[in-house]
């Protein structure tokens, strides 16, 4: 290219020269043409005088310089204007394969540009968009919270925070989308126009509906089964009253009339309402670990035992039995609920006792896989024959007679749907005759508290 | 104190839809010390008619304490212990919920409407009978209940 410009100018000046030449020397030429000279060079140089090639010379350098320097701006204007083009090519290229819609309006809000994107969300041509102007598309609701981000964020600060409304489609139908509006200011720093990236976030709005209207549900399915649990046990209560207080009655004022057997039968009839009664109370308790549970919190395990371990005074100290423990660890757990789960289960230890006085220690050790700790309660009873194991946590199943050891049975099942609410597991490991460790899993307290 | 309760008895109202609970406790107070006379509605509108001297119950007379079951037909008891504790007449009469509930609402509900105590019936028939002679101790003999002028 250079050299092509170089070589023009120098031959421009040449015929100039050329010309000049002919012009001044037209009888030396004529007389070239007609009569060959001896020596090219001289008849080149004919009767030029020293300064004048001197000149020309540095003439036809100058020009051919000037040329080649010209020749390279235009070169680099071109190459620029190329590059221009191409990356011009790639960004509208990149505009238009992206996902994300983008728009761009004045300062008045008038669609001034938008990708293909935007367009196929509001199922609008682009042509009609470029026509429109933003509060067009925008339900009357979300206008003046718009309004003002623009003017609170946008231009002030060149961007807002990433923000939800709605978009109206061709159709009428309503879009829910999220986006983030920036400012473009001219080279004084004037407020020029602004552009968005848009979203649409219908998939994301669906999901939320969707969870709060199950949670909704939830709750009011909860508050059914606690409603249905107080007047059940309430209405269920009374009768059995009724039962076990008349049956007593009897006993006590017709003693004389009643012989062993009718005595005995009463006596049954009595034990098995109040039993009922008892069954009516633990079932309410189980249902209230879901709906009257408190939120997890941090709690220290250590307290929670100890707690446990007053309400079980009485029997502690009938049963001489010593309770020990190492230190316990914080964990995320409801703290009353916490109580319940060691009380029911060194309840248990304690009645399933073995002849000598019970021992009883409570440990922690860390469960990485169940990411939090694992606990156990151990002690030296009778112990729980394998095949058991999974049994004894269903509720109201027992392994023993009302005699043999009374209970309804309702321990283990309420530890393990307070165990399950915390997302843990409980289970045991035993010998019979030698003793059982109950073990049960709590989430961690996070780091920090 | 003993003196008074020894020449008048003592009017007790009370409300109480189940026959069988009204018996243990009309045995109960029979039992006692105190002088007494048991008049037995057995729903909430009938408390109140009786309280308001209406109806059928134009020479009833005004009792110096009311024993409440919540658990009743037609109006319940929480709305009875409302109008009492609402009515400038009738606030100043002793009422004692006696009641099989162990609901903690039910609790709440009760004393934010000013009851005087709330008692849950035993589920033995003889802490049942200890109850009430309990309840008749404390109020009829040891409490100085409010006497019976015009309300303030």
């Amino acid at each position: 290219m250079v050299i092509a410009a170089a070589l023009l100018f120098g031959l421009l000046f040449w015929v100039v020269d050329g010309l000049v030449d002919y012009y001044k020397y037209r009888e030396h030429v004529r007389f070239l043409i007609f009569k060959a000279p001896e020596n090219i060079l001289d008849s080149l140089f004919l009767n030029v005088s020293t300064p004048d090639l001197f000149a020309r010379i540095t003439l036809m350098a100058t020009c051919l310089i000037a040329g080649s320097l010209l020749a390279r701006l235009l070169h680099r204007q071109m190459e620029s204007a190329e590059a221009l083009r191409a990356s011009e090519i790639r960004y509208r290229r990149l505009h238009e394969s992206m996902r994300d819609a983008f728009v761009q309006m004045d300062m008045q809000g008038r669609i001034t540009d938008c990708n293909t994107a935007f367009a196929q969300m509001l199922g609008r041509s682009m042509a009609q968009l470029r026509t429109m102007h933003q509060e067009d598309l925008t339900p009357e609701m979300w206008r003046a919270l718009e309004a003002r981000i623009i003017q609170e964020q946008v231009v002030p600060g060149g961007k807002s925070d990433v923000y939800e409304k709605e978009l109206i489609r061709d159709d009428g139908s309503i879009l829910p989308v999220e986006l983030r509006t920036f400012l473009i200011t001219d080279e004084g720093g004037h407020p020029m126009a602004m552009w968005a990236i848009v979203r649409d976030i219908s998939e994301r709005k669906r999901g939320e509906r969707e969870r709060e209207a199950a949670l909704a549900a939830l709750k009011r399915s909860n508050e059914d089964l606690q409603r249905f649990a107080y007047v059940a046990s309430h209405d269920l209560q009374e009768p059995l009253r009724m039962v076990s207080s008349y049956t007593s009655l009897l006993a006590e004022r017709y003693a004389a009339q009643l012989d062993d057997q009718a005595r005995k039968y009463i006596r049954y009839a009595v034990d098995g309402a109040l039993r009922m009664q008892t069954l009516i109370r633990d079932l309410l308790t189980l249902s209230r670990v879901e709906t009257r549970g408190a939120g997890l919190q941090t709690v220290e395990a250590g307290p929670a035992l100890n707690k446990a371990i007053a309400n079980l005074k009485a029997m502690i100290d009938e049963t001489g039995a010593k309770i020990s423990n190492d230190p316990l660890p914080r964990v995320q757990a409801d703290e009353a609920q916490m109580t319940a789960v060691f009380q029911n289960l060194m309840h248990n230890s304690l009645k399933f006792r073995r002849a000598t006085p019970p021992h009883i220690h409570v440990s922690a050790a860390a469960d990485r896989e169940a990411g939090g700790w694992r606990f156990a309660v151990q002690d030296d009873g009778i112990g729980i024959d394998a095949q058991y194991a999974d049994k004894i946590f269903v509720i109201f199943k027992r392994l023993h007679t009302q005699a043999e050891y009374p209970g309804t049975g309702i321990g283990l099942a309420l530890c393990k749907r307070i165990i399950e609410r915390h997302r843990g597991r409980i289970w045991l490991e035993s010998v019979p005759g030698q003793g059982t460790t109950f073990y049960f899993t709590l989430p961690a307290a996070p780091i920090g508290d | 104190m003993l003196e008074a309760t020894a020449t008048k008895p003592v009017d007790i109202l009370l409300v109480e839809d189940n026959p069988g609970d009204v018996d243990l406790a009309r045995d109960a107070l029979e039992d006692g010390k105190i002088n007494n006379r048991l008049h037995v509605v057995t729903d909430g509108e009938a408390a109140m008619a009786f309280l308001r001297k209406q109806a059928q119950y134009q020479q009833a007379p005004r009792p110096d304490l009311i024993l409440l079951d919540l658990n009743l037909p037609k109006k319940d008891g929480i709305e009875v212990l409302a109008e009492i504790k609402g009515d400038d007449s009738l606030k100043r009469i002793p009422v004692v919920i006696l009641t099989t509930s162990q609901a903690e609402e039910d609790i709440l509900k009760s004393y934010n409407l000013h009851a005087n105590c709330y008692l849950t019936k035993p589920l033995h028939v003889g802490q049942f009978f200890s109850l009430v002679k309990s309840i008749e101790s404390f109020w009829l003999s040891i409490v100085v209940l409010p006497p019976h002028g015009d309300p303030q």
